[in-house]
C-alpha cells in the first residue's frame, strides 16, 4: 500500500531557536526544517529571527542572512538568485516554489520552509534530485532528426517557433512534480508534469521528426496516465507554465492516434 | 525512451484505451442516469409487487439493460485507477482483477434478473 505517514525516524521535532528579536527594527521568523544525514536524530524544525530591515528583498536573501550571521550549519542549494537554474526550489509556507523570487513581503510570518515535498533528503533543505534526472533523460531531452546534407540551420516558421513558447522556459525546478500527488505516490513510474512538458517540448517541435516515436512511449498506464489533472503543477510553477494543459494535449494526440 | 531502471514498467499497460473507455461511459452515463432518474418517478417502492411491476414496463428495462453494464464498466475503470494509485504490486494486480471480476458477476447478474422479471 502506499506509506501515509513517514517512518518513525522522519517525523519532523521541534528543533531549537537560535536567537530573538533583540535589537532588531523589523523582525521576521522563519521555521526551517534541519535534517544531517551524519546524526541519527530525527529531523527537526529550528527557529531562526532575521531583521528585514538589514535583508535584502527575496527568502533567498534571508537564508543566506542566516547562513552567514547565525547558523552556517543551515545547508540548501542556491546559485543564480534571479530564477533561471532552479537551485533553490523548496517549500515555503505550504507551496513550492523558488526561494530568490518569493518577496519577503508576500509572506505570512512565521514563514515555514521545509524542502520539496515527498523527496529523499541529503541534508537539511538539499532534495536529492537523482530519481528526477534520470526520469528527464528516458524522455530523451534532444533534437531526433536526421542529418542535414549541408551544415545548415534546420529552419522553423514564427509559428513553428511560436509553438514551443511556454514549454522551453521550464527550468526543472521540480516544484511542480514534487506538488502532484499522483507523482508522489507512484514517482517510481509515473514521470510527472515537469518531465512530461518537457517530452511535450520535442513532440511540439517542428524539426523533431521522432514525435510518433515519443508518444507511443507516453502512452503508458503510470508513464502519462497517472496525470488526473489534478493542477497542482501548474498552481506552483514559479515561472507560470502550464504542465496540465500540455499532458492534455500529449493524451489528446496519442487518443486522436498521432502515436 | 530509455528505461529508467531495468523493469520499471512491468506493471505498466498502453493508457489509451482505459483512458478512451472511462471517458465514453461517463459521456454515456450521463443522460442514462438523468433518463432512469425521470423514469423513477413512476416508481412505487413501497411494495414489492409495484416495483416488481414498474421494472417489467419496456421503458424501465431497457434504461436498467443499458445503464448497468455502463455503470459497472465505470466503476471497475475508477476503482482501478484508485488501486494504481495507492496499491503497490503485487496485490495491485491481484485488487484490478477482483474489481474486474465483480463488474462482470454484477452485470451479468443484473441482465439475468430483468430477463427474469420480463
Amino acid at each position: 500500500m502506499a506509506q501515509f505517514r513517514l517512518p518513525k525516524d522522519s517525523r519532523v521535532t521541534s528543533g531549537q531557536r537560535h536567537n530573538d528579536e533583540t535589537g532588531m527594527q523589523q523582525p521576521l521568523v522563519l521555521e526551517i526544517y534541519r535534517w544531517n544525514p551524519d546524526d541519527r536524530d530525527a529531523p527537526r524544525v529550528d527557529q531562526y529571527t532575521i531583521d528585514r530591515a538589514t535583508c535584502g528583498p527575496m527568502l533567498l536573501d534571508a537564508l543566506i542572512k542566516i547562513k552567514n550571521e547565525i547558523d552556517s550549519t543551515l545547508t540548501f542549494r542556491r546559485s543564480c538568485r534571479e530564477g533561471i537554474c532552479g537551485s533553490c526550489a523548496m517549500n515555503i509556507n505550504g507551496s513550492n516554489t523558488l526561494a530568490c523570487t518569493q518577496a519577503l513581503e508576500e509572506l505570512k510570518p512565521p514563514v515555514k520552509i521545509f524542502p520539496l515535498p515527498h523527496m529523499p533528503v541529503i541534508k537539511d533543505l538539499v532534495p536529492d534530485l537523482t530519481h528526477f534526472f534520470n526520469q528527464y533523460a528516458s524522455v530523451e531531452p534532444w533534437l531526433k532528426a536526421p542529418d542535414t546534407e549541408s551544415d545548415s540551420e534546420r529552419l522553423q516558421s514564427p509559428d513553428e517557433r511560436e509553438a514551443l513558447d511556454g514549454l522551453y522556459e521550464c527550468i526543472l525546478c521540480a516544484c511542480c512534480s514534487t506538488s502532484c500527488p499522483s507523482y508522489w505516490w507512484n514517482p517510481d513510474q509515473y514521470l510527472g508534469p515537469a518531465n512530461l512538458l518537457q517530452a511535450y517540448r520535442w513532440i511540439a517541435d517542428s524539426r523533431d521528426q521522432a514525435t510518433r516515436q515519443r508518444l507511443n512511449q507516453l502512452n503508458d498506464s503510470f508513464a502519462l496516465y497517472r496525470c488526473h489533472t489534478i493542477m497542482n503543477c501548474t498552481n506552483a510553477c514559479p515561472k507560470g507554465l502550464n504542465p496540465g494543459k500540455a499532458i492534455g494535449t500529449i493524451k489528446s494526440l496519442i487518443a486522436r492516434g498521432k502515436s | 525512451m530509455t528505461p529508467i531502471r531495468k523493469g520499471t514498467r512491468t506493471h505498466a499497460h498502453a493508457g489509451l484505451g482505459h483512458w478512451r473507455w472511462q471517458r465514453a461511459s461517463a459521456i454515456a452515463l450521463a443522460p442514462l442516469v438523468l433518463w432512469m432518474l425521470w423514469l423513477s418517478q413512476s416508481l412505487d417502492v413501497s411494495e414489492y409487487s409495484s416495483a416488481l411491476a414498474w421494472v417489467e414496463r419496456a421503458g424501465p428495462s431497457t434504461a436498467l439493460g443499458i445503464l448497468a453494464p455502463v455503470w459497472y464498466l465505470h466503476g471497475a475503470l475508477g476503482l482501478q485507477v484508485i488501486i494504481e494509485d495507492y496499491v503497490h504490486p503485487p496485490l495491485r494486480q491481484v485488487l484490478v482483477w477482483l474489481v474486474r471480476g465483480a463488474a462482470l458477476v454484477l452485470t451479468g447478474a443484473t441482465l439475468w434478473a430483468l430477463l427474469s422479471i420480463t
